[in-house]
């Protein structure tokens, strides 16, 4: 495991967010994230991770706080950052590689080096085959490849992740998710990735950040100390499977806590690192 | 369609003109009140070059009509798809354009326009062009919210969301409109013909001529007209499912579901 260098690619400090119903999803929330990191955002629904993902992407306002990538407002690091969505978000009445082709045309490729980029962000999420299929002729699955390989075309310094696999089978998933790892070693961008899935978090993070009920303050932080390159054979080893459970645990405490006010108990806040 | 899909269609059709022509002949019903198939068959060949110059002045107003509303249809819905505010102060005109009966503002239009084919054109948008406002305006604004926030992430231009993303989506709707105003636009026509219609010679359209017809109770020929009209409004609705097919054909599920059967 590579220690992050000390330079924050992320930096956030004292971020809140209200809505004008009166409703606080985020506060006070400071966290950084070094580059080429994998970071995680893990709870459950309705706790504010989608839209703490939103205001990295700039999509959302704060309400008070900042929010620093490379040393940018969000607002002017677009060109830094692609954004995988909880739906596949393909436009139906373009074929794969016409998905694939809109993020060039919106990031101003020249039209002349067009094809060749899509062929090989094609070929990397092994997509070639149905590079003239539309949509609709795909399965959950693919269509998901499609919407990773579009975020992966521009080449981002950052890939941020709104529970990208939440609505795909298990198996599905797991494949997605390797490789997903497989093409971040290629690349080594740096993830925010938002889910609710224990196992997915622990399974590709280098750190994980638990979000309990709103507002969400101070985040209980995990790191996974795994071995890199990781295969599908890690999720069966008693190590991973450990984790697993150990996040489970911070996070059932967590929501006790939240719900009858009571002290954690220490050994949440200290068992969790795993090593 | 297959010619297996076509049988029984034709099937109960002639076996219809059988029995209203043996009606006709049994109860010896003059034909002022109902002509045979027969007699309307045998009149269409004999005044063909009547029916034919009646089937281009409508068609020609019902032409100018729709295209009229599919150009102004889709221009009006573009600026409603502007802003809420735009639809909140704008959008009470479409309705009272699609609720007016236009019988009741029809000496206005005749006032301002004079009698004729423009007074007719001009009846025959406003019958068929809320159709296109309402639909494209729809299909406009119900973009779903991920896939603008894509285009935001993107730093799309507004000409870039426009034409890369909300007309595409709309186009779907935009065609359902367009069925519906070629429909209109034909009848809007036959309707403003029997007021506005030219009495001039081979200036007559079909509802024009349809008037004169029932004054002399030449019922054969107005049963001749009324088929040429179907005709007329046949081919305008085809055209349309031939612009639909075109535009959204390879990837829309209302198309695509038509193959699945």
């Amino acid at each position: 495991m590579i220690e992050p260098p000390a330079a924050d690619f992320i930096s956030i400090s004292h971020l809140s967010k209200h809505y004008p119903n009166g409703k606080t999803v985020v506060e006070d929330l400071s966290l950084t994230v070094a580059p080429g990191e994998f970071v995680s955002l893990l709870g459950a629904s309705g706790c504010g991770k989608s839209t703490l993902l939103k205001m990295i992407a700039g999509l959302t306002a704060v309400s008070s706080g900042s929010i620093h990538i490379d040393g940018r407002t969000p607002a002017h690091a677009r060109e830094l950052m692609s954004f995988v969505f909880q739906d596949p978000t393909l436009l139906p009445w373009r074929t794969v590689a016409g998905n694939v082709a809109l993020a060039l045309e919106l990031g101003g490729l020249a039209k002349s080096s067009r094809p060749a980029r899509i062929a090989e962000v094609l070929d990397r999420v092994g997509l070639r085959e149905v590079a003239d299929y539309y949509p609709r002729q795909l399965s959950g699955g693919m269509k998901m490849r499609v919407s990773i390989a579009r975020a992966l075309a521009s080449a981002p310094r950052l890939l941020l992740l709104d529970e990208p696999f939440g609505a795909l089978d298990e198996m599905t998933r797991n494949r997605l998710n390797e490789d997903l790892l497989a093409l971040k070693e290629r690349q080594r961008w740096t993830t925010v990735f938002v889910t609710h899935s224990i196992s997915e978090a622990v399974f590709l993070s280098d750190r994980i950040l638990l979000m309990g009920s709103t507002p969400t303050g101070v985040l209980q932080e995990v790191r996974v100390r795994m071995p890199v390159p990781r295969t599908a054979l890690l999720r069966s080893e008693p190590a991973f499977l450990g984790l697993v459970g150990e996040v489970s645990r911070a996070l059932a405490l967590r929501a006790t806590d939240a719900l009858g006010r009571a002290e954690a108990p220490a050994a949440a806040a200290a068992g969790a690192v795993f090593a | 369609m297959t010619a297996a899909s076509l049988r029984l269609p034709l099937l109960t059709l002639s076996s219809s003109l059988v029995l209203w022509q043996g009606v006709v002949v049994l109860f010896k019903v003059p034909n002022y009140l109902v002509p045979s198939p027969l007699e309307i068959a045998a009149l269409i060949p004999a005044r063909r070059g009547d029916l034919f110059s009646a089937l281009l002045v409508t068609g020609g107003e019902a032409l100018g009509g729709f295209l009229l509303s599919a150009v102004v249809g889709v221009a009006v819905g573009l600026f409603f798809s502007v802003s809420a505010r735009v639809r909140r102060c704008f959008y009470p005109f479409v309705v009272v354009l699609q609720t007016i009966p236009i019988i009741a503002i029809s000496p206005l239009i005749l006032l301002w326009l004079g009698n004729g084919s423009l007074s007719v054109l001009f009846i025959s948008f406003l019958i068929s062009v809320p159709a296109v406002i309402v639909t494209t305006t729809q299909g406009l604004i119900s973009v779903e919210s991920n896939l603008l926030n894509l285009f935001r992430m993107g730093n799309a231009s507004l000409l870039a969301v426009l034409f890369k993303l909300r007309l595409p989506h709309a186009l779907p709707n935009i065609s359902a409109g367009l069925k519906i105003a070629a429909g209109a636009s034909v009848v809007g026509a036959l309707v403003g013909e029997t007021f506005a219609g030219s009495s001039a010679l081979g200036a007559g359209g079909l509802g024009y001529s349809s008037i004169y017809a029932l004054s002399q109770l030449d019922t054969p020929y107005l049963f001749a007209l009324i088929l040429t009209s179907s005709i007329l409004g046949l081919c305008f609705f085809w055209a349309a499912l031939l612009f639909e097919r075109l535009m959204v054909g390879k990837w829309h599920e209302s198309i695509l579901s038509e193959f699945m059967d």
